[in-house]
Parts: structure tokens; sequence; C-alpha cells
């Protein structure tokens, strides 16, 4: 995978720049505008492989700004960003040609995991497969190996183990891990112990096939894939 | 007593023909009296004239001629007698044809011609009260008929072009819906009272569309605007659970990032009961519950496992209900997420559904506060720090926009939550017009 182009267009900077700080470690190409009209500037002169963009922008719609996006036959992902509820955005939003949506407030890891797997399917078709090391993960195939050995994981445990392998060496709260995995209806639930068991659970299965036991806890907060263990 | 409900134009007709007997009794009255008195005076007149006309024959010594029918009378009385001047008598006469008395007029005078002193009396039967009476009853009888059929045609005839637009007012004014955001139109009239309505109606209904309009966005632009700063100040922990910390900082930022947490999803639930109470989320027409409930008790698999609670299940397949499809998912996962919450380890959770209700029961500590609280936002039987306090407050607000009746109580040890799908109470009640 080449050095993504990602354009941020947010027009709150802080949020903007934290999601400028979280992706540049990924070794991401990041640049950020804060209003409908230097996003406008930007698309006119630069191509991106990824828009992360909020649709309430101080300026404009943002979804007006998708539909022009579209209607030039850009072909840039892009990731919509919007206030929680907002039902109406979220369909228009698909409709008018965005690859995903989320809301505020969002969990960054979540943020870059949503960038990366609309990323897959867009550009990668033939090559769905993550390797690091002995583990190798087919997203396309919902198929985990270590060592080549097929792992026998639960829908949950697969989806862990992708948000783990995208989020290398990233602390991983337990908020947005049960958020990844239960998506809205979080709210009501015991996060920690679920995604404590569905942790351990996973780090057996991979210590059992041979693997190498790259998750571990960080103080407290959450979680961590660890590749230098 | 209820008086039973009339239309307008029934009304004014009721009213009208109440009037309108009331003024022919009295005009009746005043009919039969001006009648009675001008025969009366025309008849005494008459035989004044007639008395007159013998006396001045009597006089002149001429024949007298034919009398028109009346009874005259001359006799001679004493001459030496004072005349006796003319006066009309109303009397009443043996009437031999009929064999009773009639009601007589009678004019009586005398007069002292060529040294002799005659009285002359002429009478004449007249119409009795009665026969009077009769004749303006009769006459007054059929005049009120006549009215009677004719406003009974007219009004209706009538109402129907008159009230025409009123009705078709009626009709927008019914149909009208805030959330459909369109303020009414109405056609043109020219009557000027209706032409008012209309103008009233259409500046009202605009104005509340107007005011609907920014309250709805208010509370978006509210929760987006709360909801970029939580989302930044997220980010930012997150930023900093990254960077080189000690157990200690991290302890800090934990607990940080959990009231954010907190702090967020009770913007979010706020944020969905105000959406709910806009009637943002209409039906979406019958959605299968039984389908949905499948799916929410299989997402909730692995922690029924987790908590080791046995769950049994009772569910009609294909059950129906008219609800909005976004609301009957966060129905079904607010209570069976309430029954894990507030159970035991090892406990016991029952689900009953049919297309009439459902009924979700669970073991768990006795409930602390009285059972219509439990339904009050941010009441909660424990402070615990995993409930914001709002699940069954929204669940009762999606019951009550539904008209579904929602129920708790505890019995032998278990709480029952029951939703009714068509309570009857609950009904909406249609606008009589």
């Amino acid at each position: 995978m080449g050095t993504m182009k990602v354009l941020i267009i947010e027009d709150n900077r802080e949020l903007a720049q934290n999601i400028k700080d979280f992706l540049l470690r990924e070794g991401y190409l990041c640049e950020l505008c804060f209003s409908f009209e230097e996003a406008e500037d930007k698309l006119v002169s630069y191509s991106y492989d990824c828009i992360v963009l909020d649709i309430m922008l101080p300026d404009g719609n943002g979804l007006n700004l998708l539909r022009q996006i579209r209607s030039e036959k850009n072909e840039s992902s892009v990731l919509i960003i919007s206030a929680k509820n907002a039902l109406d955005d979220k369909v228009k939003g698909l409709d008018l040609g965005a690859d995903d949506y989320i809301t505020k407030p969002f969990h960054l890891p979540e943020l870059h995991s949503r960038l990366k797997a609309i990323y897959r399917r867009k550009f990668l078709r033939a090559d769905s497969t993550i390797t690091f090391q002995e583990i190798s993960v087919d997203a396309a195939a919902v198929e985990a190996r270590v060592n080549g050995t097929l792992l026998d994981l639960t829908r949950k445990e697969f989806d862990l183990l992708l948000y783990f392998l995208i989020s290398k060496n990233r602390v991983l709260s337990r908020q947005s891990i049960a958020e990844h995995l239960w998506g809205d209806y979080t709210d009501s639930l015991d996060n920690f112990d679920f995604v404590y068991q569905h942790v351990k659970n996973l780090r057996k299965k991979i210590t059992s096939s041979g693997g190498k036991d790259y998750i571990g806890t960080v103080y407290g907060l959450g979680y961590k894939f660890d590749t230098g263990r | 007593m209820k008086l039973p409900r009339l239309r307008l134009i029934d009304q004014l007709t009721l009213w009208f023909l109440l009037v309108t007997a009331l003024v022919l009794l009295v005009g009746g009255v005043i009919v039969f009296h001006v009648v009675q008195r001008e025969i009366i005076r025309e008849d005494a007149r008459r035989l004044q004239d007639t008395v007159e006309l013998l006396a001045r024959n009597l006089r002149e010594g001429t024949e007298t001629g034919q009398l028109d029918g009346y009874q005259v009378n001359i006799q001679e009385l004493d001459p030496a007698a004072r005349e006796i001047p003319m006066h009309v008598k109303d009397t009443v006469a043996w009437f031999p044809p009929h064999q009773h008395y009639e009601r007589e007029l009678r004019a009586v005078a005398s007069y002292k011609i060529n040294d002799r002193h005659y009285q002359i009396a002429a009478s004449n039967l007249v119409p009795e009260q009665d026969e009077i009476a009769d004749g303006v009853v009769q006459s007054l009888g059929w005049t009120f008929a006549l009215l009677l059929v004719l406003v009974g045609l007219l009004s209706r005839f009538l109402s129907w072009r008159m009230l025409a637009p009123f009705n078709r007012t009626l009709q927008a004014v019914k149909s009208f819906s805030l959330t459909r955001q369109s303020p009414l139109r109405l056609s043109p009239t020219r009557t000027s009272e209706f032409r008012l309505l209309n103008q009233f109606l259409e500046k009202m209904s605009r104005k509340a569309v107007a005011d609907y309009r920014s309250l709805k966005e208010f509370t978006e632009n509210a929760s987006h605007e709360l909801q970029t700063p939580l989302a930044v100040i997220r980010g930012k922990l997150e930023l900093l659970m990254e960077t080189e910390i000690s157990d200690r900082q991290a302890s800090l930022i934990l607990a940080a990032h959990e009231a954010v947490e907190r702090l967020s999803k009770t913007n979010q639930a706020l944020t969905l009961l105000t959406r709910m109470e806009n009637q943002e989320y209409k039906p979406t027409g019958p959605v299968n519950l039984s389908k949905l409930l499948h799916h929410a008790l299989r997402a909730y698999h692995e922690l029924f496992l987790m908590k080791r609670i046995g769950l049994e299940t009772e569910i009609e397949e294909e059950a129906e209900v008219r609800l909005n499809a976004a609301l009957a998912d966060i129905l079904l996962h607010n209570l069976i997420s309430n029954a894990i919450r507030h159970n035991n380890q090892g406990g016991r959770v029952k689900v009953a559904l049919t297309s009439a209700r459902l009924l979700i029961q669970n073991t768990g500590r006795p409930p602390q506060l009285q059972p219509e609280q439990l339904f009050q936002r941010f009441k909660k039987d424990n402070q615990s720090a995993d409930s914001i306090g709002l699940g069954l407050a929204i669940v009762k607000q999606i019951c009550d926009l539904n008209g579904f009746g929602v129920s708790y109580r505890h019995r032998e040890g278990w709480h029952r939550l029951e939703v009714l799908f068509d309570a009857p109470s609950r009904k909406m009640p249609e606008a009589a017009v």
C-alpha cells in the first residue's frame, strides 16, 4: 500500500488536528481545511485517496460538497462525519456516493479502521490480506491464519484481530473496542468484562496456534497490539 | 344531559323556525284582534247606515227597499219618551235554523217623526270569535308549513354553497402535519369571514412550521455543538494515551475518558428523546418484531453467556407491529440490556412475544424505586456508573408515541416489563367534525 493522501475537511480545528496527528503516525499525508470554500479550492488543485468530510460546515453543507466531488468523477473515497442520530444525513450521504459514515464523537482508532476498510475495498480488491509476521488476516474471506494454520475465530474475535492489526502499536481503549464490535448498542453494556473476555479468548487462540502474544494491556486504559514484543 | 351534536346550519334553521313560530303566534293574536275589530266596526257602520236610511224613509214616507238581508225592526214608543241616541250593541240572539244563540250586532236608535216616536233597530249575525281564530290559525299554520319546507331545503342548499370554502379549510387543517413541514395552502374565497379565517390559519401554520423547523435545527445544532467538543476531548485523550505516561497519569486519563463517554451517551439519549418528541420517527409500516427480537437476542448472546444468564424465549413468529424500524430496534435493545444489567450472575431472563404484547422478565435485586419512577428520566435504581438512567425513559417515550401501554411490576422475585401493542386507552380519538 502506497502512502495514502487524506484530505480532512472539518471546521473544528482541534478535531481536525486530532485526526491529522493520529493519521500522521500511520505515515499518511494529511491536509487540513476548515471551510467549504477552502475545501473547494483544494479539491480543484489536488487529488486525494480519501476525504474525511464533516457535513456541518460553517459556510455550506458538506453534502453539497460531496455532490460536487461525485459529479466531477473524482474517485476519492469519502468518509462522512456527522452528528449522532441525524438519520437523514446518513441516508442522503450514502445515496450521494459516500463510502462510509461515522458519527461524532468517534474514537480515532475507529476512524482509522474505517478509512482503512474503505481504502481496502476501493483500491486493493484483489488482495485484501493484511499480514504481520506469522499472522495473516484475509478481510474479504474472513479468515485468519497463524503460520498458515486457520484460526477458529468467532466473527467478533475476527473483527477484533483485524482492528488490532490496523491499529498496531496503538492503545485501544475498551470503549473504542466495544463500539467497534458492537456499534450503536454499547451504551448499555458492561463493556469492560465483555471486551476483556474477547481479548482473552483471542490471545488464547493465537498463542495456542503457535503465534506470539502481541496483545497486552496498557496501564488499565486498554489494549495494544505491540509489534515489539 | 348531553345535547346531540348539530351542524351549524341545522342549529341556525332551528333557531330561525323557533323565532318564526313565536312571531307567528304573536302575529296570530294581533291578526285575530284586528280582523275582529274591523269586521265589527264595518258591520256596525252599515247597521247604523241602515237605521238612518230607514229613519229617512219613514220621515219622507217613501217605501223602504231591499235592506241587504239585515234584520230590521221598527216599533213605536211613547212619544213623550226621550229619543234614544244611536248605539250599537254586541249581544247574542237566538238563531232558529241552528237552534242556538249566535253572536249578533244590533244598532238601535229612536226618532220622533211627525209626532210619532219610532225605535228603529237593525241587527246582523257576526262571525264568532272561534271562527275568526280558526281562520287565522289555519292561514298562519299553512304559512309556517310552507316556511318549514322552504327554509329546510334552502338552508341545506345555501350551507352547501356558502360553507364550501369553510369545509375545504377544515379538510386542509385536518390533514395538516407539522412534520411534513409545509404550511397550509387554502383556496381563495369571497366570504370575508372565511377569508380572514384562512389568512389567520395560513399565518399560524407558517409560524408553526417555522418554529418547528427552528426547534429541530436547534436540537440538531445543539447536539452537534456538544458532540464536536466531546469528540475533540476524546481524541486528545486517545492521543495522550499513546504518549509515554505513568500509571498515575493513565488512571487520570482513564477517569476523564470514561466521563466523556458518559457525557456523550447522555447527550445522544437526550437528543433521541427530543427528536421523538418532535415526532420525527414516523411508523414506517408494520415491522416484523419477531425477526428483530431474534436478531437482538443474538447480538446479546455473548453477554448472556458471560453473565451466565439463562435465557428462555417464547416468541411467536412473524409478529408484526406498526412502529418505526429504528425505534423498534432501540426499544428491544434497551429492554434486553436492561434485563441483563439489572440481573445477577447466573440469573434468568424470560422473553415472550406475541403480536399483542412483549413481556420481558428477569431476576435481580428487588427495586428500590417506585415502579412509576423507573420510567422517569435520570431515575436510577442504583447509582451505578454503567447506566445513564435514560433507557426506560426512552422505552416509555417510544410506547407513548405509538400508543403502546408499558408497565413494570415486581413479583415473586421477577422484574416484569410488559409492553402492550394495542392498549385501548391510548388510542387517539378521531377528530369529530
